[in-house]
């Protein structure tokens, strides 16, 4: 019934059917993935300066605050500097102690334990307003009914580190003082692993109280008080010694008078004082081991404190 | 434009309509499908990769922010399980690896090693894709810069080959629908379009059937539609057409019967004077067959010598002229002929009269009247003479006393004259009787020929030196009276001697038919002017001076050839010569 001609006709048909399949836009650049040239993993360099910073507040934070820093250092020394996060003050102790990092910024209680247990050495002390103090904050939500810390007994309430001043011994020594001790007196109770998440814990409402740097929050406070603004503090802790910059006790000393000449410089030329002032640090200066001592008692009152004795 | 192309196209299909119908619905379903396929295709590819895109996008991301923490903390074992987990879980990931600030590779879930290029092929800093060819397929590789690019970057390679079989899925399904409806489409416009032509094709017939000249075929119709309308019409214009047709016929046989009531021969000629048709007087008038002269050129009916059938314009002359019949006789007729139409050169109606019958009749007509005329004057002369025979008759006996009994010369002499004279005029009083008188014709058997040979020896010392030739047939003996025929040829002779001027030759010719003998007398003298060819036969019509003739002569003989039921004819050329032809029944 259909001869040829039909035919014909509906192969043309075909073909514009066939050709409407072919439609691709982007260019693709060629790439070859069967050629494996290399090995991943290995992180080390041992060409550069590694410094170290706890997390005080969270690595990402950290890594917007302290680069400029470290590349400030990488620049007087000319060496690159690598900076080198973990996750909890015990880690970075570990990295100082086996002197794979060449300086670490710690916390104040995190330098105790390490000078007490390694030798862990002190190479300058920020000054912030003036003081080279900080507090202990314990916040609460902003329209929280809690007034003091008193009243948090039986709720949620969130450290910061094991080894964190601010953020674990000192809300365990008032605890102590009061006769009471972190697992029994809150319901629950976390670690954040830094104090800017601690914040955010608190104003988000998921935990009921937290235990911060006053440091830290002053500084959220004044350039970003997004969390901050939810949150109220209830108890401001006598002052401590602010957390040091340390080397290990194994570095070599010229390399040491280096970064501490660098660092006690550094507020006197424009670039270093504008670093500096980001971070809300008005210089470094040398500082005594003392500054440390009222550390070393609420240590001794706190026995029962889990997690910074081991 | 289109129009050209669509009638092309139906060219190139051919065939009935039921096919043009059927192969139309299967071109217009495979463009749908086609145009369906290319859209399906392009908006498909266009979500589809879109989709692609944005959950490559997000997984970077997602990736990105989650690992972070584990990137800066250098906390390798959970960012390969991060990246472990979603190439795990999220289809199409071909690949995750991530690099630090400086591009170095950190983690990645290629098995052995990681190809290098990878590195080089994506090196835009913000969150962004490109297209990879690796060689057997296509990736998307999505970036996402971790903390601005500053801790590193998060890359995931998405497989494009599930879009594309995807895509070519779905195409491949509305192709083989495409087909599956064409067929379809096939089959119901097959169905349909035989239903729908089923009256159209109803209407070929009749048309056929008309065409065939089968007039006043009717279609039957039960639909409703257009084609009911048409098919009525169809009918209404066979009806008519029959009508018309019949009506036509009628009045066709009714014209025929009128030109075939003409007893003229009327012929239809075209432009080319070849003849188309014809009625049936002229068949009888020149008894040809229609077939024999339909197509050929009317010249075919003048007479190849006389006829005169066109003037210098090439236009049928009217009027007199001589026509030849099929079995070579020639009749004298008359022709008047028409054009078909007015101003334009279709052709010409010619009616020819045979008008031979006129002819004869004019003649026998003039005959008559001659013969009235004749003896008219012979009864007078009759009269006359008697009258005139006895004074003279007396003038001659006493002119003939008188000279016996006078003795002077000069009376004896002029008494002779008045004799002469007197027994002259008798002469001619006994010429005058002779022609009056109707006497019984003393009829013998007689053979022409004889009669001549005598004439001829009588006359013999009048030739002088003219040259007299004879061709005489054997001719069949006829009844007639010999002294009065002898009297004929010697009249005739007589007026050729005294016609001929000099070289003088004359031709007797004597004939034989198979009713009638001929006889010819010709001669080379002055001949007979035209306006005196009618008279010449009258008595006392002479151009001779008195006393050289009577005027009698022909007319005499005129009286003897008509009573022995001859004709006398003359045919006569001024400066040429005159013959006279006798025709005597057998
Ligand atoms: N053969 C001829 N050639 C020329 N003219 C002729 C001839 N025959 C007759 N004619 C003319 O016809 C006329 C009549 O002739 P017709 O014989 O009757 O009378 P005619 O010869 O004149 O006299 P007639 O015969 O009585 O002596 C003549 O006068 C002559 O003119
Ligand atoms: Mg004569």
């Amino acid at each position: 019934m259909y001869p040829e001609k039909s035919i014909i006709l509906m192969s043309m048909l075909l073909l514009v059917l066939t050709l409407s399949g072919c439609l691709n836009t982007e260019e693709a650049a060629r790439v070859d993935l069967s050629n494996r040239t290399i090995d991943a993993g290995d992180n080390s360099d041992t060409e550069s300066i590694r410094i170290a910073v706890s997390a005080i507040i969270s690595p990402e934070e950290t890594l917007v605050y302290y680069q400029d820093m470290l590349d400030y250092i990488s620049e007087k020394t000319g060496v690159p500097v690598k900076l080198v996060q973990r996750k909890t003050y015990q880690e970075v102790n570990d990295l100082i102690r086996r002197n794979s990092v060449d300086a670490a910024f710690v916390c104040s209680l995190a330098y105790v334990e390490g000078y007490d247990q390694f030798g862990m050495e002190l190479l300058v002390v920020p000054v912030m307003r003036g003081e080279t103090y900080y507090y202990s904050y314990i916040i609460v939500p902003k329209d929280s009914d809690v007034n003091n810390l008193k009243e948090l007994k039986g709720k949620t309430f969130a450290f910061s580190d094991p080894l964190s001043n601010s953020g674990k011994l000192s809300p365990e020594y008032i605890l102590a003082q009061m006769g009471e001790n972190s697992e029994t007196f809150f319901r629950l109770t976390f670690f954040t692993y830094s104090h800017d998440k601690s914040i955010e814990a608190v104003a988000e409402r998921m935990v009921d109280g937290a235990a911060v740097d006053s440091l830290v929050w002053d500084y959220k406070d004044t350039t970003d008080p997004k969390f901050t603004s939810r949150t109220r503090i209830i108890n401001k802790s006598r002052p401590y010694g602010i957390p040091p910059v340390v080397v290990s006790k194994d570095i070599d000393p010229e390399l040491k008078e280096r970064l501490k000449t660098i660092l006690l410089q550094m507020h006197e030329d424009e670039k270093g004082k504008e670093i500096l002032n980001n971070i809300m640090i008005d210089r470094f200066s040398e500082a005594n081991d003392s500054l440390y001592d009222s550390i070393r008692e609420m240590k001794k009152v706190v026995k029962d404190v889990k997690g910074y004795s081991n | 434009m289109l129009k050209d192309t669509v009638i092309k196209i139906n060219n190139f299909i051919g065939g009935g309509l039921v096919r043009k119908f059927v192969v139309w619905i299967v071109v217009i379903i495979m463009l749908l499908g086609a145009l369906t396929t290319i859209f399906v295709q392009i908006s498909l590819t266009s979500t589809l990769s879109e989709e692609l895109h944005e959950r490559g996008m997000a997984i970077s991301r997602n990736l990105a922010a989650s690992s972070t923490e584990p990137l800066l903390i250098e906390d390798t074992v959970s960012l390969n399980r991060l990246i472990g987990n979603i190439k795990k879980t999220e289809k199409d990931v071909e690949y995750i690896f991530i690099t630090d600030a400086k591009g170095k590779v950190l983690v990645h879930t290629f098995n052995a090693g990681f190809p290098g290029e990878l590195l080089t092929a994506h090196t835009e800093t913000s969150s962004s894709s490109r297209l990879l060819d690796t060689g057997d397929g296509y990736v998307i590789d999505f970036k996402a810069p971790i903390l601005n690019g500053r801790a590193g970057f998060v890359h995931i390679g998405l497989d494009e080959t599930s879009l594309n079989e995807k895509i070519t899925q779905t195409s491949r399904i509305i192709m083989m629908l495409t087909f599956i409806v064409g067929a379809l489409g096939v089959f119901m416009a097959y169905i349909a379009g035989d239903y729908l032509t089923r009256p159209i094709r109803a209407l070929v017939k009749g048309a056929e059937e008309i065409g065939r000249g089968n007039l006043g075929y009717q279609i039957e119709t039960e639909s409703t539609d257009e084609i009911h309308i048409l098919s009525k019409a169809f009918n209404q214009m066979s009806h008519n057409l029959n009508n018309s047709i019949n009506e036509l016929r009628t009045s066709e046989e009714r014209y025929k019967k009128l030109v075939d009531g003409i007893s003229d021969a009327v012929i239809l000629i075209d432009s080319q004077k070849n003849i188309l048709s014809w009625n049936s007087a002229a068949q009888e008038i020149f008894d040809y067959s229609f077939e024999e002269v339909v197509g050929k050129s009317i010249n075919m009916l003048y007479s190849p010598f006389k006829g005169i059938v066109t003037d210098n314009m090439g236009e049928i002359l009217d009027g007199e002229g001589v026509f030849i019949k099929k079995n070579g006789m020639l009749f004298p007729g008359v022709v008047s002929s028409r054009p078909l139409q007015e101003g334009a050169d279709v052709g010409r109606v010619v009616v020819i009269r045979d008008i031979t019958h006129q002819k004869e009749m004019k003649k026998l007509e003039k005959q008559l009247l001659q013969s009235d005329r004749l003896a008219t004057i012979g009864q007078l002369a009759a009269g006359v003479a008697h009258e005139i025979n006895n004074p003279l008759a007396n003038i001659s006996l006493y002119a003939q006393m008188l000279l016996k009994k006078t003795e002077d010369e000069n009376a004896k002499s002029k008494l002779k004259t008045i004799d002469d004279e007197a027994n002259r005029a008798a002469h001619i009083v006994q010429g005058l009787l002779e022609f009056a008188r109707r006497s019984e014709l003393k009829l013998n058997p007689i053979d022409i020929n004889i009669e001549i040979d005598k004439v001829l020896s009588i006359l013999n010392h009048q030739f002088n030196d003219i040259k007299v030739t004879t061709l005489l047939e054997p001719l069949p003996l006829i009844y007639a009276d010999s002294g009065q025929i002898r009297q004929v040829i010697i009249d005739i002779l007589t007026n050729s001697i005294q016609a001929i001027t000099k070289n003088g030759e004359i031709m007797i010719r004597t004939t034989a038919n198979h009713d009638h003998i001929e006889i010819s007398i010709s001669d080379n003298g002055y001949g007979i002017p035209r306006e005196n060819m009618d008279k010449i036969f009258d008595p006392f019509f002479t151009t001779k001076e008195p006393g050289e003739g009577t005027g009698l002569g022909l007319s005499i003989c005129y009286g003897i050839i008509n009573r022995h039921n001859g004709t006398i004819d003359v045919r006569s050329e001024v400066g040429i010569g005159t013959t006279f032809t006798i025709k005597l029944p057998v």
